[in-house]
């Protein structure tokens, strides 16, 4: 509803009959004073207009009506010209001017007050207007097309202003008539609408006065009011019937409701029963969290801990208190710290629901704990992180079981490094055994020589010579036996001179022989003392070397070595680790030369130098590897020997990966030969060694 | 007072009226004042005067002022006319001399000094539209169409109507208002 207005407050509180008669008389006033007022509107601007008008006909009869009197200078007939005014009752004055401007000639109407005071005004431009409650108009006089000069008329508007009050008054007598008429027809035409008003307002009074609904209002017509009559009626029949219907129901309520009071009373103990058995739930979640073998936590989106159990905090030697008061990046190990919070965000993404890792916790007392965790991120029903759910397994016991099984690993390998030196030390006792059969040759014949030597031939003779000591002279001249005599020593001197050269010459190949094995025995020692430091070494002579130590079984075996050394500079390496690899490698060609059963077994060592790399390789024409075994052989224990041990490969791999570099095997197939490379790289040799 | 008083007196007053400069000219100065009014009389008739179409060529051809005056009108009368039009029509002004036609002009003015010549030509020109104008009384009233007539303080002027009716030419209400009446010979 609107606001009421000013004349809707003024009106609220009276009666009905004097609102209509009020409201038919404003309406009809209304439109009649507007009706009337456009109407005077109307008259008096059409009356202006018709005065404008006819004060510029005016104007210009006068004017061309005394053109040639201003021409030629007859200004006697031009004033009987403006005489004419005289006729027309509302012109004030006129006024004629020349060419120039100049005044030519005047009226003013006498008697009247106006006209004595009327004065010509100066000449002016052409114009038409209101001034001073007249009306005035200038207007130029033409004559063939030239101005001959100018015309001014006065005129006054009293006549106008006595029609226009005549016409108020017309309007003002209109309105009154009307307005009786109106108040008349209003008066009685009101009764239709107030009458039924009446006798519904009297029914209402009586029905909310006495309470009785059983009375009617009477029907007078089909308009608003009856149907507004209707819908009371209708509405005191509602009453009625739901009188009667309330009175039925009233009975049945109080029945309805002790049936409700005892359905409701069966919900309250059912109720409490899924209360008990929410309860005794949670308890045995509680007791399963709290009493876990495994460590379990609880914690908000951002870390904060809400509840552990024994497990956990027993683990990382915190009370449960003084956990609750960290958060997951508190006890974790700062090492591991990115990873989990990394994992967080994942899981806080939705882009895993889960994640298990192994980490490290750190102990109240600071040392490391191994863990497996293992987390997942619940959601509320709106897809917001509630909770994390952490399980926590210590595994520091299987952690140091590992790093046991690493040690063994280590120790395994220093084994079969030194087990490598021990094929260094083999070789150069092998060696040293093929040198000493050389010493063994050489005494022996040397033995021999001495045995068979032939001193006794010579003890014969001095024998016979002592015999013949008197007659010595003749004996050996005459004596048929003693005629040998000369013969005989002569050729013993022979036999000694050649005995004589024969012992030395084994003696000088013993002495030799034990040269030889005092510098494999220096040479070996050299290796052992250096052992795990750096020296600058010149490559071909620590191949020389090797092929030295390896000398005796390339020869037994009827080896043939190829060298393609190409100029490489000194490198600083660990000596004896290339030597131990190097002499592995050659001792490997050469089984494998012996196994293929060949007669041109050959052995081809290389070295060569490229982008800062050196490559020695040892190749060689024997049985050749297959190629389901080229990676295997540098497998640890592996062998293809019956009698190997597999840790030589093995272990040279490892070294030259200590040594920063690699060692890789090609073959092209079984009895096509094998190619081993040992990849170093080629260090400066500026640092002293 | 004198008719030539009373021009001269006229002509102080319409000088400045119509535009015609009063500076005397060198010599007689009565007399070119009283020519330049003259003059200016003889602009205005032309204004109320209707020519059969035939007189001219074209609506632009000029009004021909024919004159039998001294030479004192002429400076005169070309003052007055000088850039001025009737209707789109300027006019012209010719001198005339003995011997020479009449048909070409519209306007022939006669001064008191050459009113013999009328007499001449009053006959050959009776059927010609030709508005004759002179400064003698007996000028209207022998078969001349406008002449000056001084009356007391003012230059008045006659007019004989059938004379221009005659000659085919129409002379305004207006004009004919203002006219004296002709003095018809005893």
């Amino acid at each position: 509803m609107t606001r009421p207005g000013p004349m809707q407050r003024l009106l609220r509180d009276v009666p009905i009959a004097r609102k209509l008669t009020f409201i038919i008389m404003l309406s009809s006033g209304l439109a009649l004073l507007l009706a009337c007022s456009s109407l005077i509107a109307y008259e008096w601007s059409t009356d202006r207009d018709e005065l404008v008008d006819d004060l510029m006909t005016t104007a210009q009869m006068l004017g061309d009506n005394s053109a040639a009197a201003l021409l030629f200078g007859d200004s006697a007939s031009a004033e009987q010209t403006l005489g004419t005014l005289s006729a027309t009752s509302h012109v004030i004055g006129a006024a004629l001017y020349d060419r120039s401007g100049e005044l030519f000639g005047t009226y003013y109407r006498s008697g009247t007050p106006e006209g004595l005071a009327f004065v010509p005004p100066r000449v002016a431009s052409e114009r038409v207007g209101f001034v001073d409650g007249a009306v005035e108009a200038f207007r130029r006089i033409d004559v063939s097309g030239e101005q001959a000069g100018t015309i001014y008329i006065r005129s006054s508007l009293t006549e106008l202003g006595a029609r226009m009050r005549r016409y108020v008054l017309i309007t003002l007598g209109v309105m009154l008539v009307a307005t009786l008429g109106a108040f008349v027809v209003a008066t009685r035409l009101q009764r239709v609408i107030v009458e039924p008003v009446a006798h519904l307002s009297s029914v209402v009074g009586l029905v909310s006065a006495e309470k009785n609904y059983a009375v009617r209002a009477v029907r007078t017509g089909d308009d608003e009011l009856g149907r507004l009559i209707d819908g009371f009626n209708g509405m005191l029949d509602q009453i009625q019937s739901r009188d009667a219907a309330l009175e039925a129901a009233r009975g049945g309520l109080e029945r309805r409701v002790s049936e409700r009071t005892a359905e409701l009373q069966l919900e309250v103990a059912e109720r409490r029963q899924a209360e008990a058995a929410l309860r005794s739930s949670e308890e045995r979640f509680s007791s399963a969290f709290k009493h876990a073998s495994i460590g379990m936590a609880l914690a908000t989106p951002e870390g904060q801990f809400i509840k552990v159990n024994r497990a956990l905090f027993e683990m990382l030697g915190y009370s449960e208190a003084e956990l609750l008061e960290r958060t997951f990046v508190d006890i974790t190990h700062a090492e591991d710290r990115d990873s989990g919070q990394s994992a967080a965000r994942k899981l806080l993404a939705g882009e895993v629901t889960h994640h298990q890792v192994e980490k490290r916790y750190l102990h109240k007392d600071g040392h490391a704990v191994w863990a497996q965790v293992s987390i997942s991120l619940v959601f509320d029903a709106g897809g917001k992180p509630l909770i994390f759910i952490a399980q926590i397994l210590d595994i520091s016991e299987r952690k140091r079981a590992e790093a046991q099984l690493e040690e063994s690993h280590r120790q395994l390998l220093e084994v079969s490094r030194q087990s490598g030196m021990a094929e260094v030390a083999t070789s150069v006792l092998h060696n040293v055994g093929n040198v000493l059969n050389s010493v063994n040759v050489s005494a022996s014949v040397a033995v021999e020589t001495v045995k068979n030597s032939r001193a006794a031939s010579m003890t014969r003779v001095v024998d016979l010579l002592r015999e013949h000591r008197a007659d010595l002279g003749s004996y050996i001249t005459a004596d048929p036996k003693g005629l040998h005599i000369p013969a005989v020593l002569e050729q013993l001197s022979k036999d000694w001179l050649r005995e004589q050269a024969l012992l030395g010459k084994e003696l000088e190949g013993l002495r030799a022989n034990i040269d030889h094995i005092k510098g494999i025995v220096a040479m070996q020692q050299s290796y052992a003392k250096v052992s795990g430091t750096s020296e600058i070494v010149d490559l071909r002579e620590l191949i020389e070397d090797c092929l030295r130590m390896d000398q005796a079984s390339l020869a037994r075996h009827n080896v043939q070595v190829v060298r393609e050394f190409a100029e490489v500079a000194p490198v600083t390496v660990e000596k004896h680790k290339v030597l131990q690899i190097l002499v592995n490698l050659v001792r490997n060609a050469v089984q494998a030369c012996t196994a293929s059963g060949r007669a041109d077994r050959r052995l081809t060592l290389g070295l060569h130098q490229a982008d800062g790399r050196i490559r020695i390789s040892v190749s060689d024409n024997g049985i050749g590897i297959a190629p389901e075994n080229l990676t295997r052989i540098f497998a640890h224990g592996f062998t293809t020997r019956t009698d190997g041990h597999g840790f030589g490969l093995h272990s040279g791999a490892l070294a030259a990966r200590e040594l920063g570099g690699s060692l890789s095997a090609h073959s092209d197939g079984p009895g096509q030969g094998a190619t081993f490379t040992l990849d170093l790289p080629a260090q400066p040799t500026g640092k002293p060694s | 007072m004198t008719g030539a008083a009373a021009t001269a007196l006229l002509a102080g007053f319409l000088g400045f009226a119509l535009g015609v400069p009063h500076v005397a000219s060198a010599g007689d100065g009565t007399a070119s004042k009283e020519y330049a009014v003259k003059a200016a009389f003889i602009y205005n008739f032309a204004k109320f005067i209707q020519w059969p179409p035939s007189r001219f060529a074209d609506a632009q051809a000029p009004i021909v002022l024919g004159a039998y005056c001294p030479e004192t009108f002429a400076v005169e009368a070309g003052e007055v006319i000088r850039g001025r039009t009737i209707n789109g029509r300027a006019m012209a002004l010719q001198m005339l001399g003995p011997g020479d036609d009449l048909l070409s002009v519209h306007i022939a003015f006669f001064c008191t000094s050459e009113e013999a010549r009328f007499r001449q030509l009053a006959d050959s020109i009776a059927q010609t539209a030709v508005l004759t104008v002179g400064e003698a009384d007996w000028f209207v009233e022998q078969g001349g169409m406008i002449t000056f007539t001084p009356d007391q303080e003012q230059l008045r002027f006659a007019i004989n109507l059938d004379a221009a009716t005659r000659a085919g030419l129409k002379v305004g209400s207006q004009l004919q208002k203002l006219a004296i009446p002709i003095r018809r010979a005893p």
